[in-house]
Parts: structure tokens; C-alpha cells; sequence
């Protein structure tokens, strides 16, 4: 029984939100806000069954003076609250400071060994057809140019007036534009992948209404 | 009645020296027309040949040294080739009416032009003066009308009008003309027992009872010099004027704040109008002001009450403290003039420059555009709304024009937020929509009825496409595939649902799939999320008995980090609330887990899987990703960092046919895949089709 009500009303929802094609109306206002409205209910009991109580309000609660160092947190998410109240708000810089601080040296470090370094030594690769065919060494000469001249792409520089200098320039100036159609090329898979992913849904939602419906009425 | 040329006080007919100041008056004396030439009895205010006014504006001291009109303020007379006439002009005095070319007429300022205009019957006698003016006068001295003229023999210049009112005894006049501070500062007439002077104007009468010897001592010499204007040729002193000298159109001209002394037309009899050199002193802002309240309906603005600078309130108050800017330009009384003293006549003062009306235009410089009218907005139409900001400073004058501009535009500016304020708000302030022509509305319908219609014919009626089921082998779904494949029975598998329920319908497809694949080849799983909502969405999945719901890893990016350096302490409790046992897991760290795979929907997430654990561990990492994240989450498979990569639905099927080859298709799968593939083929025909439209439009849209 609760399967068929709640298929009854994921279906009305999702006509709900499809009503968007005649405009906005309060029907898919409804149903935006039912959407994030039980998101975030339904976040907040999870980080509190899963976080704050376990972590946080049980050891305090339970054992005060082993887990004393647990204050600083809980002092840290008070200050936080402070920032709902605008005569207060600078204390809660203090644990957005000590966040983005510790965000960032993540990131950086994470960045640097987890996608930058690799990244490049991934474009060291042989374009010599002996290693791999002529597909793959196609594929790798592809690689190397697209990476070299998007790279050129976004180096901002002038052209000297010496012949060296207008040498160079012209150089970069037509590897600048091969990187230009590069980036547009990634542009349009990422807009095609876009478009596959937004038909999947519709798909997805239309089959639900045409096969779950219809087994509820049986 | 011979009034002095020294000190202007009225003395007997007959007599030959002054009785105040003992300067020799008529015998023989001749005042010579500066303009005609005629000799003229020097009594005479204007001239007999021609009416030209005999009464010096510019009188000439003992030396021949030409002496200001006002003295201390060294306002003066006559151009010089690097000073600019017109407001020499403005100040000093020309007649409204010009007597040069029509051409010249251009450099008038407007200001200027609208004074004509409002003077123009009461003009008519100075034009027919002027236009008598002998050929030998310079240009810039037409314009001037009747300035001081160097006349090397005989230089009388004509007298102000005031000097000429009070000289022909115009007692019922002039006293209407000077307030009564002013009166206050001149000392009482001089009693003349036997044929009493007519009550000349408080200023002259001073100077007729002594001079500047016997005026108080907080009058300035300027003040002084005004009631006794020196003539150059003491012994040709200048006759009064006779009693029907004022002329009759003094009554009748409009107040036009332009003084006599200046040579213009004399102002109109207000109630209590300031004296002509005294409205010489501010009168370009008051005027302006007034004219734009009145407004052009209103016609020329009616004579307002004058409005008495403070520091001369304060000498009219008898205080007689000199402003401090005023105390080394007129000096302090009794002390020897600038120009005794050997000083050169200093340039105008900056305070008093800034009083200029505005500069004359060069030239051949073009005249200032009327400002535009605004194009867009809720001024749409409305013209001088918001100023035009000059680029270029246009010189001293410009806090004037900043002045004078904003007394002319605030009664317009009034006037035009009244009429935007009355506008209908809801109409003007929503902003346009996109206006798509009638022929053209409907092509968005047709695009997504096309859209419908390639979606849904495949989902109530599958297999009518041919070959859109099949799908095509994928390397990265391959090598995904191949990884669990080399699972061992027992293996501990950590798999992460870092997605959200709004793109559960694409997701769900493939990790369904490779969860199915994991299952019977004994393979331990660990669930756990990055997000709130993952650890619901695996529970609906059927994870099986052998598959533990970690539940939620706080701090994204954060999390992994720490989850990657100690797995111990990760997760306290499960999904379901139960204590985690590590030990009872088989997993102390990230270096137990044979394989770890994320389903994402953001790219971010797999990059935090790949930056944070995968630099840390040698544990493979697989991805599930969304279609749209595909290609920012594909360098990674190309470099290795990811073991395998299924994106999507095709992602899911290429999945399946690697790991299953044998398996036969659902009919849903293959409803799903034909959708796709002619929900693809019919985004492709609106594109091209688009595309012509747009260049056919382009090329051949004059034709149409």
C-alpha cells in the first residue's frame, strides 16, 4: 500500500514539474519546494544521526572529561550560528577562517599531486606508430596538440618588434586559434553530454508513467 | 548750477572754483563728444550733435593715468588682445544694443541675448546713438556701445548713469535707488542755503560735503571713489547734466540686473533695487535663477528683492569689517591707492572671477549641443534629465556653469521626475521581454513536440528503430568491468553513492548494473556517501546480506582526505545505527579495499576521490558518472588515475555487454536505448535545421 501511494505520488509530482512547459505555476512551485524542502529535513536528521550524535553530543554527554577537547568543535559550531545574527557576525569568521583555511591547503596539496602533475606527465605519451599503431599514435599527436596549443590559448602575451619577436607572436597566434577550436570541441561534448544526461531523466520519468502507472491499476 | 568734475558738489552758476575742494570750474571749459567730435558746454551729460552721453565712465587722474571706475576691484576697461571681451563686456558695461555686424552678434553669451530681447524698444535711442558712431572707433568698441574712449586731446567719457540721475538733480528718482544701508554710509547733504541742491543720492552727497576726508572711516575707498569720480582735465571740469537729462525710459525698463555703469539699459524701478555697481557685483546667478523659476511661460522674470552679499551686510550694518579676502584688494582707508602706492593694477581675484557669467565662446567653436534625450528607460524621451559631463575642464568659469546649470535645471529636473513619478510604475519598469515575431512563436512548441514525439514513440512501442538498441563497445566500461572481474571471492569493495535523487533516474541504471555484477562473485561491500542523501538511495537498492551501510563521511573533500589516512574512526555508526567494528570488517584502511568506486553526479567529487585517496593509496578507483560530467572526468581515465569509467545509460549497457555479452536485453533497456538514440538524432535535426534558418535567415533575410 505504501508503494502504491508513494508511485502515485512520485507521478504526481513529476506532472507537477513537467507543467513548467506551460510556465511557471504554483503547481511546479509546489513541487520545487516539496523537493528541497524534504532534501534538507531529510540532510539535517542524517548529519545529526551520523554526525552530531555520535561524534559530538554522546561523548560530551557520556564522558565530559575524556572527551573535553570536543569543546573546541562544539565552540566552533556556536560561533558559526553567530553569523545569523548581524551584531555578532564577526565571530563567526573565526570558524569560517579555520575552514576555508584548512579547504584550501587541501586543495592545493590535492590539486598540485592529484590532478596537475599527472595530468601532465599523462600527456607525455609516443606518437611513434611503432608503439601502438598509427590509431594510436593518431590519438596520442591529437592529445599532445590539443593540451599544447589550449595552453597557448589562454597565454596572454604581445608580439615583439623585433623579427624574432613577430616570429614568435605569429606562432602563438596560430597556435592560440588551433586551441580556440580545441576548447570549442570540449564545449560541445560537454553541451552533448549535458543533452544525453537531460534525456535520460526524460526518459526515465516518462517510462515510469507509462509502466508503474498503469501496474497500480491493475 | 556747476557741479565739480573733482568732487561733484553742486556750486553756484558763475562760480569758478569748487567751494568744497577748490577745483576751478567753467570759464571756457568744453566737453568734446568722443564719438562726434562736437564741442559741447561742460555742463552737458549728452552730447548736442549727437545725444552720445558726455559723463565720464573712465576718469583720468592728475597724471594722465587712467583710474579705474571702481577702485581696488581692477575691473578693467578695456580689453587687452589676450583677455576675452565678452565678459570685459558683461562687466564693464556696453550698451544692450550691439552696433557691430550682424556676424558678431553670435558671440553674444544668452544671457546677454535675452537681456536684449527684454530691452529692445527701450534700446531704440542708444542703436540710433551708436549707429552715429564715427568709422574710426574700433570694432570691439561697437560692441561695447559706449565704453571709455581715449581721446588724447579731450578724453571726457560719459558719465554713469547713477553719477548722471544724481548731476541733473533727479531727486525723486534716485532715492528710490539706494538702500537704506547705503544711505546710512554717506554723510548728510550739504546745506545750500541760498539755492539748496536737490537731494543728490547719499553717496554723491558725501562726496560733495568733503570728499573722502570727511566720510567715516569704515567706508573703503572705493566706496569714496565713487562719490567723486576725478575727471582727466581738472581744468575742463564736466558740467551737470540739466534737469531733463534722465531719460523717461528709465521708468519703463524691465529689472534686467545688468547695472547702468555697465553702459546697458538702466534697471526698472523695483521697490527697493540696489544700486547699479552693486548689482555689477552677483548678478549673472541671481539672474539666471530667476529667469528659469519663472520659466519660459512666465516671460522675463519680475524684479525680486536684491539679495546683499554678507560682507556687505556687515558694512551696511556699520560694523565695517572688511571680509579678509577684500583686505589687501580695496585696503584700508586712508591709505594711499594701490596705483599711488606704484603697485600695478592686479588681475581680478579668483573669488571674484568665479562671478563671471560664463565664457565667451571662441571663435569658430562650435556651439554646445542640446542635450539628447534619453533612449531607453524610465527617462525613455526625456531630454536633459541626467547632465552631460563635460570631459575637458572648460575653465575658471566652471563653478559658475556648475552654479548657473543647476539654478537652471532644477525647476526641469522638478518637473521631470513629476512626470516620471506619474508614470504607470508596473508598465515602464518591467523589463522588455524577448519579442519573438508571430510567424516564429510556435517554433518552440514544434521543437519540443519533436522532442516528445522521438522519446515516447520507442517507449510505447519498442524495437520500431532499427539498430537502436544496440550499443557500442566502450573501452573505459570495459576496463571497469575487467577490474571486478579480477575481484577475489571475499574482496572488500568500498563503494561510495556521491549522487542526489534528481539525477537518480540516470544513475540508478548503471550502478544497479555493476551492484548486480558484483554480488555473486562474493565481494564484500562497504557503502558510504558524500552526501546526505546518498546512504537513502543505496538502501533502496537491495545491497544484500554481505554489504554493510556505512552510512554518511562528513567534510566532502575533507572527509576523503581522512578517510584515506585512517579508515579507523571514519564511521562510528551505520546507516542503521549499529557500531561500526572495523575488525569485524576486515578493514583498518584504505590499503584492505580492493576496489573503490564512486557514482557521481559532479565532477568535483571525482576529483576529490582522485586527488585525496588515490594519491595516497594504491587502491584502483572506478567512476559512475553522470553523461554530463563525462568528458571533465575522462582525463582522468586517460591518465590512469581511474581504473574504469561508465557514464550514463550507454555507459551502464556498454557495462553490461562487457561484463554479461551473453545477456539478453530487457525490453525496457531497449525502449530506454531506442529513446536515446532518437531523442540524439532529433536534437541533431533541430540543431541543423536551426543552423540553415539562422544562416538562410542571414544571407537571404532581405529577400524575405
Amino acid at each position: 500500500m505504501s508503494d502504491l501511494v508513494g508511485i502515485w505520488i512520485s507521478a504526481l509530482l513529476t506532472v507537477m514539474v513537467l507543467s513548467y512547459l506551460l510556465g511557471d505555476n504554483p503547481l511546479y512551485r509546489l513541487a520545487e519546494h516539496l523537493f528541497v524542502g524534504t532534501a534538507v529535513g531529510y540532510a539535517v536528521l542524517v548529519a545529526y544521526y551520523s554526525l552530531l550524535r555520535p561524534r559530538l553530543l554522546l561523548p560530551l554527554i557520556q564522558a565530559p572529561l575524556e572527551n573535553w577537547t570536543l569543546i573546541v568543535p562544539l565552540l566552533l559550531a556556536v560561533l558559526l550560528l553567530a553569523r545569523l545574527n548581524h551584531s555578532w557576525r564577526g565571530a563567526g569568521l573565526v570558524p569560517l577562517s579555520f575552514l576555508l583555511g584548512v579547504g584550501v591547503a587541501l586543495a592545493i596539496g590535492g590539486a598540485l599531486f592529484g590532478s596537475i602533475l599527472p595530468q601532465v606527465e599523462g600527456t607525455f605519451v609516443s606518437v611513434n606508430p611503432a608503439d601502438g599503431g598509427w590509431g594510436v599514435a593518431l590519438s596520442h599527436l591529437v592529445l599532445v596538440i590539443g593540451t599544447v596549443s589550449t595552453l597557448a590559448y589562454f597565454y596572454f602575451t604581445g608580439q615583439g618588434d623585433t623579427g624574432l619577436g613577430r616570429v614568435r607572436g605569429g606562432f602563438l597566434k596560430a597556435w592560440r586559434g588551433l586551441g580556440k577550436w580545441f576548447i570549442m570541441l570540449t564545449f560541445g561534448a560537454l553541451f552533448a553530454g549535458t543533452v544525453m544526461a537531460r534525456l535520460s531523466l526524460l526518459i526515465g520519468r516518462l517510462q515510469f508513467l507509462i509502466t508503474e502507472i498503469p501496474k497500480t491499476l491493475r | 548750477m556747476i557741479y565739480c568734475p573733482n568732487c561733484g558738489t553742486a556750486n553756484r552758476d558763475g562760480s569758478s572754483f569748487c567751494n568744497q575742494c577748490g577745483q576751478r570750474l567753467g570759464g571756457g571749459s568744453k566737453a568734446i563728444c568722443p564719438f562726434c567730435g562736437a564741442e559741447n558746454p561742460i555742463e552737458n551729460i549728452f552730447c548736442d550733435a549727437c545725444g552720445a552721453k558726455l559723463a565720464p565712465l573712465v576718469t583720468r587722474g592728475a597724471e594722465g593715468k587712467e583710474k579705474p571706475g571702481l577702485k581696488g576691484l581692477s575691473l578693467p576697461t578695456k580689453p587687452t588682445e589676450e583677455e576675452e571681451p565678452a565678459p570685459l563686456g558683461e562687466k564693464a558695461g556696453p550698451p544692450q544694443e550691439p552696433t557691430g555686424a550682424a556676424g558678431e552678434e553670435e558671440e553674444i553669451p544668452d544671457w546677454l541675448a535675452r537681456l536684449r530681447a527684454s530691452l529692445g524698444e527701450t534700446a531704440e535711442p542708444e542703436r540710433e546713438a551708436s549707429e552715429e558712431m564715427p568709422e574710426e572707433v574700433p570694432d570691439w568698441l561697437r560692441d561695447l556701445g559706449a565704453p571709455p574712449v581715449e581721446e588724447p586731446e579731450e578724453p571726457v567719457a560719459p558719465a554713469p548713469e547713477e553719477f548722471a540721475a544724481a548731476a541733473a538733480g533727479g531727486a525723486e528718482e534716485m532715492p528710490e535707488e539706494v538702500p537704506d544701508w547705503l544711505r546710512d554710509l554717506g554723510a548728510p547733504p550739504v546745506e545750500e542755503p541760498e539755492e539748496p541742491v536737490a537731494p543728490a543720492p547719499e553717496e554723491f552727497a558725501a562726496a560733495a560735503a568733503g570728499g573722502a576726508e570727511e566720510m567715516p572711516e569704515e567706508v573703503p575707498d572705493w566706496l569714496r571713489d565713487l562719490g567723486a569720480p576725478p575727471v582727466e582735465e581738472p581744468e575742463e571740469p564736466v558740467a551737470p547734466a540739466p534737469e531733463e537729462a534722465p531719460p523717461e525710459a528709465e521708468a519703463e525698463a524691465p529689472a534686467t540686473g545688468v547695472p547702468a555703469l555697465l553702459g546697458g539699459e538702466p534697471p526698472a524701478p523695483a521697490e527697493e533695487p540696489l544700486a547699479a555697481w552693486l548689482q555689477e557685483e552677483g548678478p549673472v546667478i541671481l539672474e539666471l535663477s530667476e529667469e528659469e523659476m519663472a520659466g519660459e511661460e512666465a516671460g522675463p522674470a519680475p524684479a525680486s528683492a536684491p539679495q546683499v552679499p554678507a560682507w556687505l551686510e556687515t558694512l551696511a550694518s556699520g560694523a565695517a569689517v572688511l571680509p579678509e579676502e577684500l583686505g589687501p584688494v580695496l585696503g584700508a582707508p586712508g591709505k594711499p591707492t594701490p596705483e599711488e602706492a606704484g603697485l600695478e593694477r592686479a588681475a581680478i581675484p579668483s573669488w571674484l572671477e568665479v562671478l563671471r557669467p560664463g565664457r565667451k565662446r571662441e571663435e569658430g567653436e562650435e556651439a554646445p549641443a542640446e542635450e539628447p534625450a534619453e533612449t531607453e528607460g524610465v527617462l525613455e524621451g526625456v531630454r536633459g534629465a541626467l547632465r552631460l559631463v563635460p570631459a575637458i575642464d572648460p575653465g575658471p568659469d566652471q563653478f559658475v556653469r556648475a552654479v548657473s546649470a543647476a539654478a537652471t535645471v532644477t525647476p526641469a529636473h522638478a518637473e521631470t521626475l513629476t512626470q516620471v513619478l506619474a508614470r504607470p510604475t508596473a508598465a515602464s519598469v518591467r523589463p522588455r521581454a524577448v519579442r519573438i515575431p508571430r510567424r516564429e512563436r510556435g517554433l518552440p512548441w514544434l521543437a519540443f513536440l519533436l522532442l516528445l514525439a522521438a522519446v515516447l514513440i520507442p517507449v510505447l512501442a519498442p524495437g520500431l528503430v532499427p539498430g537502436g538498441g544496440q550499443v557500442p563497445v566502450a573501452k573505459p566500461a570495459e576496463d571497469f568491468a575487467a577490474q571486478i572481474q579480477n575481484l577475489a571471492p571475499g574482496a572488500r569493495v568500498l563503494f561510495s553513492f556521491d549522487y542526489d535523487p534528481s539525477v537518480s533516474t540516470e544513475l540508478d541504471w548503471p550502478v544497479r548494473e555493476v551492484l548486480d555484477d558484483l554480488k555473486p562473485r562474493g565481494a564484500v561491500l562497504l557503502v558510504m556517501s558524500t552526501t546526505p542523501t546518498g546512504p537513502g538511495l543505496a538502501a533502496r537498492m537491495g545491497l544484500g546480506n554481505t554489504a554493510t551501510l556505512l552510512g554518511y563521511l562528513p567534510g566532502q573533500e575533507m572527509g576523503l582526505q581522512r578517510l584515506a589516512t585512517s579508515f579507523s574512526g571514519a564511521f562510528l555508526v551505520d546507516y542503521q545505527g549499529k557500531q561500526v567494528d572495523e575488525t569485524a570488517l576486515g578493514v583498518q584502511s584504505l590499503g584492505d579495499v580492493a576496489l573503490i568506486i564512486t557514482a557521481a553526479s559532479s565532477q568535483d567529487t571525482v576529483r576529490w576521490w582522485v586527488e585525496q585517496v588515490g594519491s595516497q593509496t594504491h587502491t584502483p578507483i572506478c567512476a559512475i558518472v553522470s553523461g554530463a560530467i563525462e568528458p571533465s572526468v575522462r582525463p582522468y581515465y586517460s591518465s590512469g588515475q581511474l581504473a574504469g569509467l561508465v557514464s550514463g545509460w550507454v555507459g551502464g549497457l556498454a557495462y553490461r555487454r562487457a561484463a554479461s555479452p551473453d545477456a539478453p536485453m530487457s525490453a525496457q533497456d531497449m525502449a530506454a536505448m531506442e529513446a536515446q538514440s532518437l531523442g540524439h538524432l532529433a536534437v541533431v535535426v533541430l540543431i541543423v535545421l536551426g543552423n540553415l534558418a539562422y544562416w538562410g535567415k542571414r544571407l537571404f533575410g532581405g529577400r524575405s
